[in-house]
C-alpha cells in the first residue's frame, strides 16, 4: 500500500493538472466568445454580397449555368477535399472527426477511380493525414482571425483557377459547423460547382424596380469577380466556424479534464485518509499492547 | 449644395471581419479599377469594381476620412454608398509597426518559396504571400501620407 507521503504527492500533482486545465477551460471560453462575435461579424458583408450577386444575375438576366464556377463538369476525374482543422491539440476528438470524414471522402473516391487532391488548413490535421501515408497537396498553418480572410483567398483562388481549367471537377470542403459550444457537428460541403441556391433569391423586391444601373467596368466583368467573392466568404465563414468549434470543444474536454481530476482528488483524499486512520491504529495498538505487556 | 440634402448621402464600408465604417457624409471619393471615382449625393444608380487603393470620404463635419481598402465592390442607390472591400482600415487605426511585420514575414516566405528552402512539415502559397504583401504596402502608403 502507498505511504501517506506518496498519496500527498500524487494529489499534489492532481491539484497542479487541474489547475492547468481549469485555465485552459476558461481561456477556451473566453476565446470561444470572440469567435462567435467574429461569425456574427461577417453577416454583413455576406448578406450584401448575396444581395448584389443576385442583383447582377437578375439585371444582366444571364443563364448562370454557363458560368465556369457554376457547370457542374460531366465526368468525375479529379476532386479536391479541402479539411479545416485546428493548430492546437486538446479539444477532445475535434481534430480527428474532420480528419476522418476528409479521408472517408477521399478513400470513397478512390473506390470509385476518382482522384483526389487534399487540401489541409491547421497542424494537427496535417500531422495526422501525414501520417496515416496520404499526400497533402496544399498545407495552410498558423492562421489567426486576423490572416483568416486572406487564407480563404488564397484557397478559393487555387481551387478556382483549377476548377475553371478543368484539372479538377469539384470541391468538397469539410469542417466543423459551429452549432453551439457542446455540440460537434462535422460537415462536408460542395463549394464547387457553386450550388445554385445562392441566386435570385436574395434579390430585394424594391430592387428590381430600379436596375438601371451604371457599371464600372461592364457587369459580366463584376459577376465573374463577385462569385469567387462568394466562394471566398464561404470558405472564409467556415474557417470562424471551424475555431469556434475549437474553442467550444476544447472548453468542453478541459471542463471534463477538470471534473475528472477533481473525482481524483476526491478518491486520493479518501485513501490518504484511510492510511493515516490505519497508522494511527496500528501506533495504538503497539502502544496498548506495550502497556498491557508491563502491566502484565 | 445645402448641407441639409447633402448629409443625406450616407457611406457603408463593410470588410468580410465587420462593419469598419457607417455614416452621413457630403462626398466620397472610391478608388475604382477604372481610376478613382467621386460620389456626390443624389448619384445614379452605380456599381463599381474597386482596386486596391485609398477611400476618402468628407464627413458631414467637414473632416477627410481615409481608408485604406483591398478589392472590392461597391454600390450607390438610394443616396447609400455600400463599399464591400476584401479589407478595410481607417487610415488613424492603421498599426504601422504590424505592417512592416506583415511585409517582412511575406517576403521572407516568398523568398523561402523562391529558392525553394521551405522547412520540412510547412508549405508557401505564393499567390498568399503577394497578396499580403500588396495589401501591406497600401496600408502603409495610406498609414504614412493619408491625404495624398
Amino acid at each position: 500500500m502507498a505511504s501517506q507521503r506518496d498519496i500527498r504527492r500524487r494529489i499534489a500533482s492532481v491539484h497542479n493538472t487541474r489547475k492547468i486545465t481549469k485555465a485552459m477551460e476558461m481561456v477556451a471560453a473566453a476565446r470561444l466568445r470572440r469567435a462567435q462575435q467574429r461569425i456574427e461579424a461577417t453577416r454583413p458583408y455576406a448578406l450584401n454580397m448575396l444581395e448584389f450577386i443576385g442583383q447582377l444575375v437578375n439585371y444582366l438576366q444571364v443563364d448562370l449555368s454557363l458560368h465556369p464556377l457554376l457547370k457542374p463538369h460531366a465526368h468525375l476525374k479529379k476532386v479536391a477535399v479541402i479539411a479545416l482543422t485546428a493548430d492546437r491539440g486538446m479539444c477532445g476528438a475535434f481534430n480527428a472527426n474532420i480528419v476522418r470524414r476528409a479521408l472517408d471522402r477521399v478513400n470513397t473516391y478512390a473506390a470509385e477511380g476518382v482522384e483526389s487532391d487534399l487540401v489541409v488548413m491547421g497542424r494537427k490535421g496535417v500531422s495526422t493525414v501525414r501520417f496515416q501515408g496520404y499526400k497533402i497537396d496544399r498545407a495552410y498553418l498558423d492562421v489567426t482571425e486576423r490572416t483568416a480572410f486572406l487564407e480563404a483567398q488564397a484557397l478559393t483562388n487555387g481551387v478556382i483557377r483549377r476548377y475553371a481549367n478543368e484539372s479538377i471537377d469539384r470541391v468538397h470542403l469539410v469542417f466543423n459547423r459551429f452549432k453551439s459550444p457542446m455540440e460537434q457537428f462535422v460537415t462536408d460541403q460542395v463549394i464547387l460547382p457553386i450550388q445554385e441556391e445562392i441566386t435570385g433569391q436574395y434579390c430585394p423586391a424594391d430592387a428590381q424596380e430600379h436596375m438601371d444601373f451604371l457599371f464600372e467596368p461592364d457587369p459580366e466583368t463584376i459577376l465573374a469577380d463577385l462569385l469567387p467573392s462568394y466562394v471566398e466568404i464561404t470558405i472564409y465563414r467556415a474557417i470562424l466556424e471551424g475555431m469556434a468549434s475549437e474553442h467550444g470543444a476544447r472548453m468542453t474536454a478541459m471542463r471534463a479534464a477538470s471534473e475528472a481530476a477533481d473525482e481524483m482528488i476526491n478518491d486520493l483524499t479518501l485513501a490518504m485518509n484511510r492510511v493515516r486512520q490505519a497508522s494511527i491504529t496500528q501506533e495504538i495498538l503497539e502502544v496498548v499492547a506495550g502497556a498491557d505487556a508491563l502491566s502484565g | 449644395m445645402d448641407q441639409e440634402e447633402s448629409s443625406q448621402l450616407r457611406l457603408e464600408v463593410v470588410a468580410p471581419a465587420g462593419r469598419v465604417f457607417e455614416g452621413g457624409v457630403q462626398m466620397a471619393v472610391l478608388p475604382a479599377v477604372t481610376g478613382e471615382l467621386g460620389i456626390l449625393p443624389r448619384h445614379a444608380p452605380l456599381v463599381a469594381q474597386l482596386s486596391i487603393g485609398r477611400l476618402r470620404a468628407l464627413t458631414v463635419d467637414g473632416d477627410w476620412l481615409t481608408f485604406a481598402v483591398a478589392e472590392g465592390f461597391a454600390k450607390v442607390q438610394f443616396n447609400k454608398i455600400i463599399v464591400l472591400a476584401d479589407a478595410a482600415e481607417e487610415a488613424s487605426q492603421i498599426d504601422v509597426a504590424r505592417v512592416h511585420k506583415s511585409i517582412e514575414q511575406a517576403k521572407q516566405r516568398l523568398e523561402m518559396h523562391r529558392s525553394g528552402a521551405v522547412p520540412e512539415g510547412e508549405d508557401v502559397d505564393p499567390y498568399r504571400e503577394q497578396l499580403a504583401l500588396r495589401r501591406a504596402y497600401n496600408r502603409l502608403k495610406v498609414a504614412e501620407r493619408p491625404d495624398k
